[in-house]
């Protein structure tokens, strides 16, 4: 279950490059490869093994201005999507 | 991603397992030529068909939240690809590596193993090369030279590659008499070395100041020896112009001015439909099925390849051509032209562009290559019917015949 405590790790099969704000990802295990938005590409970025996604969400709250409620619930939903993709994994729970 | 085996023709697909490796598809050769033999190309190990959805490329601001940009499952567009080549510890699904084609695939030949076939040798040029072969017997040689004649070095220039052409025994292989259906190779990578197999072959590049490579074949000069030989020689070139900042990719190219259009996407997009329609036309193509563009100290270029696919072969033009757009091509019901993104054009032409693409090693490689070519040129997303006259299309990139 993936909440606010939870931290993420990026799979080590995944490969991303940034182009123009959006941000392209490759997963070699999956056999995919993904085009995130802006926002998408700022969370990717976050996820980096040690952040929670509480924090993510602050973070992205203050980059683009809109409520914390609405930025952990965006997180939250786009976090378990990268994880359903495999371009993410749960590695534990913060605190 | 859908079943792979729904790819192929269901009633004549061979039974396939649990391994998705394999994957059997219709072959898009003429009629005439699909009993020639297997062919294991990179063609039908890609595509870059969208899964999810359309592509939502949000506009910045905070709006991408209001409008749940997130949440409600813009902000990715997955894009299928190969499933070739995965590149796990294992191989995948608890098998190990190579196991499609070897019978024992934990003895994959080390380097310098297996006595050489013969003393003969074959240096090609072409995108990247000269491309220098060695330890051919000579039916072997006869058989590369008639299919790669037209591209034969004589320069003495240096190789950027050599290849040693070594035995392994035929027994080493399963038997797959899969005629005229197409396969999926096998690939394994690490940092210095890329090792991979296929129907009666197994070959390993290594990487330094230059390419090292090895082909076993148990095969002289007959039977599936050139296919092996031309599926070892793709792998080489990806590699090596991926080594020169350049990129291998899948795709149709046609020289309009003195320019070369590429069209790209994976197989039954459309590419072999509309170079035939360019040929018919009197506009030359250089390839239906594979293409090398490349940096140059001007412009970026594009080359033809000796495995120029249906179309293409010996004729057309052998100069590298100024690239003058790269295209995205989709089968619809009318001729249009729309922007593509250079987020969603770099993960379209990624998935086009094999081996690296399935490489952890250097993807990241393929990703830099492919952005900053990609930045050079126009590109977008062209729909055509297949009645489309390729002038009409010529006409809506902008070129003039």
């Amino acid at each position: 279950m993936i909440g606010p405590a939870t931290i993420l790790g990026l799979c080590r099969d995944v490969r991303f490059r940034s182009v123009g704000g959006e941000m392209v990802l490759l997963s070699q295990q999956r056999g995919e490869i993904l085009v995130v938005n802006e926002v998408g590409a700022h969370v990717v970025r976050a996820v980096d093994g040690r952040t929670p996604l509480a924090a993510v969400a602050e973070r992205i709250a203050a980059e683009y201005q809109v409520s914390a409620e609405r930025a952990l619930a965006d997180a939250l939903k786009f976090a378990g999507q990268l994880v359903e993709v495999g371009i993410a994994e749960v590695l534990g729970e913060a605190g | 991603m859908r079943d792979r085996r729904t790819a192929g023709n269901a009633a004549t697909a061979p039974p396939l397992g649990a391994k998705r490796h394999l994957r059997a598809h219709r072959p898009s050769r003429p009629p005439s030529q699909r009993n020639a033999g297997p062919v294991a190309r990179d063609r039908n190990a890609v595509g870059a068909a969208g899964i999810n959805s359309a592509p939502a490329l949000l506009p910045r601001g905070a709006s991408h939240l209001a409008a749940g940009g997130l949440s409600q499952g813009k902000g990715a567009v997955v894009h299928a690809r190969s499933r070739h080549g995965l590149l796990l510890p294992d191989g995948g699904e608890g098998r190990a590596f190579f196991s499609t084609f070897l019978v024992e695939p934990r003895r994959f030949p080390r380097p310098g193993q297996g006595r050489r076939w013969g003393g003969e040798e074959l240096s090609l040029q072409f995108a990247g090369g000269p491309y220098r072969f060695v330890g051919l017997e000579m039916a072997q040689r006869a058989a590369a030279t008639a299919r790669f004649g037209g591209y034969t070095d004589d320069t003495g220039a240096a190789p950027a590659a050599i290849t040693t052409v070594r035995r392994i025994g035929a027994a080493a292989f399963r038997p797959l008499p899969l005629p005229g259906w197409v396969y999926t190779l096998e690939l394994q990578a690490d940092p210095k070395a890329v090792r991979f197999a296929g129907l009666s072959f197994v070959g390993t590049l290594r990487f330094g100041r230059r390419i090292r490579g090895t082909f076993w074949t148990s095969l002289a000069g007959t039977g599936l020896f050139l296919e092996g030989f031309e599926n070892y020689f793709r792998i080489l070139a990806a590699y090596r112009l991926a080594e020169l900042g350049g990129v291998l990719l899948h795709s149709a190219a046609v020289m309009v001015d003195g320019r070369a259009y590429v069209f790209f996407g994976p197989s039954g997009s459309g590419k072999t439909t509309l170079a035939q329609k360019a040929r018919q036309e009197g506009f030359p193509v250089l390839s239906d099925d594979m293409n090398a563009i490349a940096p140059a100290r001007g412009p970026v270029v594009v080359e033809k390849l000796p495995f120029a696919g249906e179309l293409g072969g010996e004729s057309g033009p052998r100069q590298a051509l100024q690239l003058a757009g790269v295209y995205r091509l989709v089968k619809g019901s009318a001729l249009a032209l729309r922007p593509l993104g250079r987020a969603e054009a770099l993960a379209r032409a990624a998935a086009c562009a094999p081996y690296l693409n399935a490489d952890p090693y250097r993807s990241s490689q393929l990703l830099a290559n492919l952005s900053r070519l990609l930045e050079e040129v126009p590109s977008g997303v062209l729909t055509t019917r297949r009645e489309t006259p390729f002038g009409r299309i010529a006409a809506l990139l902008g070129a003039t015949p």
